[in-house]
C-alpha cells in the first residue's frame, strides 16, 4: 500500500517522512475518499483516529470543499437578504384559479351578448325607420306647391328624392343660370364699340 | 409499554412543531432560504434561475404542507423539492434550443468579498477565495447528477442514507457517483493549485525584490 506516498496537497512538506515508518497502516487516497464521502471502514477509522498524519491529510482534502461552503454561504445569504418573500396570494389554491378563470370567462361572454344584443337593436332600428318615415313622405309630397326652399328643407329632412324635389331644384339652378348669364350684358348689345376698333380710328 | 407511548408522543410533538414551521412562511423562508438558494444556485450555475426556484420551492412547500409527515428534518423535505424542482429544471433545459448557457453565472471570487473579514487575515481570506473557485470551477465538469449529490454531501453536509432518500437513488449508487465527482474535484483542484505555486514562483522570479503581485492574484 503505497498510494499514501502520494500526497494530496499536504499543507506539511515533511509529511513524507513522517509516513515511511506507518507505511502500512497509513490511509490510502481511496480511504480519504471514503473519509470524506462518510464511508470509511471501521479499522482505517480507528487509525485515523489516533494518527495526527492521516487527520492532516484529511482536514486538507477537505479544505478546499469547506472554503467553497463558507464563501457561497456568505454569498447566498447577503443574496437572500434581498429577495422579497414568496407571495402567497400569487399562488391560490387550484379551485380558486380555476373559479377565477370561470368568473372571467362568465364576463367575458355577458360582454359579447350585451355588445351583439346592442347591436341587433340598431339594426332593427334601422329596419323600421323607413315605414316610420312614410307618414312624413306623403305629407312632403303633399306640399309640393310650397316654395323650392321649403321643399328642399324638407326633402333633406326626409332624405328620399322625389319628383318634387327634382323638379324644384331644376328650377332654382334654372334660375342661377339666368342670373348668371351675361349675354344680355355683352358690350355690344349696350352699344359700345371694342377697344381695338378706337385705337385705330384715332391712328387714322 | 411505557416507552412506546413516550416514543409516540415524542412523535406527536415533534410533527407538532414541525407543522407550525411550516405553517409561518416567512419564519421558514427566513430560516431555510439561504442555504437552499445557494444549493439551487451552485446545482444550476445560474443565479435568476436559482432565485426563481427557490421562491417556487417554498410556495410547493406551503401548499402541500399538510403533507409533511415529519419522517426528516424541514429542512432535508424542503431540499428534496428542491432536487425535484431542479430535476425538472434540467429536464425541461435539454428541449430549451434557445438557452443561454451561464446567462447569469456566479462569480465565486466576487462571492468571497461577502466574507466576513473580521474573522481571518486578509492573506487567508485570499487562500479561501482562491480555493472556492478552484472547487466552483472543478465542479461545473461534473455531470448535473454528480454535482447534485456532490453539493448535498459537501455543501449541505447530509449523510449517504439521506442523500439517497432525497435523489430515489440506492446508497450504493450514491456511494459511486460521490467518489467519481470526489475524484474529479480533487485532481482539479490538485491541478488548479499546482498551476497556481508554479505562477508565484515565476512571479518571484521576475520581481525578486518582492515590490509588486498580490499572493491572490486573478491567474
Amino acid at each position: 500500500m503505497n498510494s499514501h506516498l502520494d500526497l494530496y496537497s499536504s499543507p506539511m512538506p515533511h509529511a513524507a517522512a513522517h509516513l515511511a515508518p506507518h507505511a502500512d497502516t497509513h490511509l490510502s487516497e481511496d480511504q480519504i475518499d471514503d473519509q470524506l464521502i462518510g464511508d470509511l471502514a471501521a479499522g482505517p477509522a480507528a487509525h485515523l483516529a489516533g494518527c495526527s498524519v492521516c487527520t492532516d491529510r484529511v482536514a486538507a482534502a477537505a479544505d478546499p470543499m469547506a472554503s467553497f461552503q463558507s464563501v457561497t454561504m456568505a454569498w447566498s445569504e447577503r443574496r437572500s437578504a434581498t429577495l422579497p418573500t414568496p407571495s402567497l396570494s400569487q399562488q391560490k389554491p387550484l379551485w380558486q384559479r380555476h373559479m377565477a378563470w370561470a368568473t372571467a370567462g362568465f364576463a367575458f361572454a355577458i360582454a359579447i351578448a350585451l355588445t351583439n344584443a346592442s347591436h341587433q337593436v340598431v339594426l332593427k332600428t334601422a329596419e323600421l325607420q323607413p315605414t316610420l318615415q312614410q307618414p312624413a313622405l306623403q305629407q312632403s309630397a303633399q306640399q309640393a306647391a310650397l316654395p323650392a326652399t321649403v321643399l328642399t328643407e324638407t326633402a333633406s329632412l326626409t332624405g328620399a328624392p322625389r319628383e318634387a324635389q327634382i323638379a324644384a331644384d331644376n328650377r332654382l339652378l334654372q334660375a342661377i343660370d339666368d342670373d348668371l348669364d351675361t349675354s344680355a350684358d355683352s358690350p355690344a348689345a349696350l352699344g359700345i364699340e371694342p377697344a381695338s376698333d378706337q385705337t385705330t380710328s384715332v391712328q387714322d | 409499554m411505557q416507552l412506546a407511548l413516550d416514543g409516540s408522543i415524542a412523535n406527536i410533538q415533534a410533527a407538532e412543531q414541525t407543522g407550525s414551521e411550516l405553517d409561518d412562511i416567512d419564519a421558514l423562508v427566513r430560516t431555510h432560504r439561504p442555504r437552499l438558494l445557494r444549493f439551487v444556485t451552485f446545482s444550476i450555475g445560474d443565479a435568476d434561475l436559482a432565485e426563481s426556484i427557490t421562491q417556487d420551492c417554498f410556495l410547493k412547500a406551503y401548499n402541500s404542507r399538510s403533507s409533511f409527515r415529519g419522517d426528516c428534518s424541514v429542512g432535508t423535505w424542503l431540499t428534496s423539492i428542491a432536487v425535484n424542482l431542479i430535476r425538472d429544471q434540467q429536464r425541461l433545459q435539454k428541449f430549451r434550443f434557445w438557452r443561454q448557457a451561464r446567462a447569469t453565472a456566479i462569480d465565486v471570487t466576487v462571492a468571497a468579498s461577502f466574507l466576513r473579514s473580521h474573522e481571518s487575515s486578509p492573506e487567508s481570506l485570499v487562500l479561501v477565495k482562491e480555493k472556492a473557485a478552484q472547487v466552483q470551477a472543478a465542479l461545473q465538469s461534473l455531470s448535473p447528477h454528480q454535482r447534485t449529490i456532490f453539493l448535498l454531501r459537501f455543501v449541505e453536509e447530509m449523510d449517504l442514507a439521506e442523500i439517497a432518500a432525497i435523489t430515489n437513488i440506492p446508497v450504493n449508487t450514491v456511494k459511486t457517483h460521490l467518489h467519481r465527482g470526489l475524484k474529479s474535484v480533487r485532481s482539479q483542484v490538485r491541478s488548479a493549485q499546482a498551476a497556481s505555486a508554479e505562477n508565484t514562483q515565476s512571479t518571484d522570479k521576475t520581481y525578486p525584490t518582492g515590490q509588486t503581485k498580490t499572493a491572490g492574484g486573478k491567474r
